[in-house]
């Protein structure tokens, strides 16, 4: 494979590989290196990949990537708070910078493994069986955490929303 | 009684919606204009924004094109290594043999003759000597032989 055809085969999802390891890691830096080292895995791997499969492996790749950059992260620092760009999350769209505050803060409180399944769910519209084979999980298990997180982050925009309406 | 909209929000919330259903209960948000559905709307609209941001702020192609050219160029450095690791070891192991082949004691030297030679060379030595052990006789019985002459004149 030359690297010319490499890139025309990561080229249709480097925004979901870029995307989903932004709201992961928080910031542009971490974000960058993880998506150097995707992309440094996946070339290794080139003479062995699946062409019609490389997007579930590369966003595999970029998941473990994400998983122990964060896990590194809290060994050197006990926690991850203290990324300026709240774990990527922003709600420009609707106006209250507070509000977009508060909401990445709470989605950052979200554990790992839902974190992870709702962005691949409901941001890059993934389907429960693409996040199967992404996460190694079973799809029950995907959508018990699908709704665990979707309830959580419904009730903080109703406390939001609430708020703001002063209803 | 619930509506169809109260229906697929209960269904999303808890993680069973189709790709389709999804769809449709974006839909009927989208047309409805209770505040009741805010948190909802806020949801979706969250992320479609996330969605919308995903666009990576750097030349993608000029990246992935420097991660492939220093993957390969580490990989010439690495084979230029090994190269160099071999010509050490070599130049090591013919330096070491010569240094010990020049310190070790002599060794006793390899036979220049071959078996047969050697036999023909005894066999000519033991005739040699043989002639010359016979003209010895000779000689010695021609001295004494002088000898006898000699005490008879006198």
């Amino acid at each position: 494979m030359t690297p010319e055809r490499f890139y025309e085969t990561i080229e249709p999802f480097k925004e979901k590989l870029y995307g989903f390891a932004f709201r992961m890691l928080g910031n542009r830096e971490d974000t960058k290196d993880a998506l150097q080292d995707v992309l440094l895995k996946l070339w290794k791997m080139r003479f062995e990949i699946d062409i019609g499969r490389v997007e579930s492996l590369a966003m595999t790749i970029m998941k473990n990537v994400c998983v122990d950059r964060l896990r590194e992260k809290k060994k050197l620092n006990g926690h991850i708070s203290e990324t300026p760009e709240i774990n990527g999350y922003t709600l420009t769209n609707f106006g209250d910078k507070d509000l977009v505050k508060r909401v990445g803060e709470e989605i950052k409180n979200l554990p790992e493994m839902q974190r992870m399944i709702i962005d691949m769910k409901d941001i890059q519209g993934y389907s429960y069986e693409e996040i199967g084979e992404i996460t190694g999980l079973n799809i029950n298990a995907i959508r018990v955490n699908v709704s665990r997180a979707r309830k959580k982050l419904i009730n903080i925009f109703r406390k939001e929303v609430t708020n703001d309406y002063g209803t | 009684m619930i509506t169809e909209l109260e229906y697929l929000i209960q269904k999303f919330l808890d993680g069973e919606t189709s790709g389709k259903e999804e769809r449709t209960l974006k839909r009927l948000l989208e047309d409805t204009t209770a505040d009741e559905y805010s948190e909802v709307k806020a949801y979706f609209g969250f992320t479609t924004n996330e969605k919308q941001k995903d666009e990576i702020p750097f030349d993608f192609r000029e990246f992935t094109f420097g991660v492939v050219d220093n993957s390969i160029l580490l990989n010439k450095n690495r084979s230029l290594k090994r190269v160099l690791w071999i010509a050490a070891v070599g130049v090591i192991l013919i330096t070491g043999t010569f240094f010990i082949k020049l310190f070790s004691p002599e060794r006793p030297a390899k036979q220049k003759y071959s078996e047969q030679e050697l036999r023909e060379g005894l066999l000519n030595t033991q005739k040699a000597l043989t002639i010359f052990t016979e003209n010895l006789n000779e000689s010695i019985s021609g001295i004494e032989s002088i000898g006898s002459l000699n005490e008879s004149n006198n």
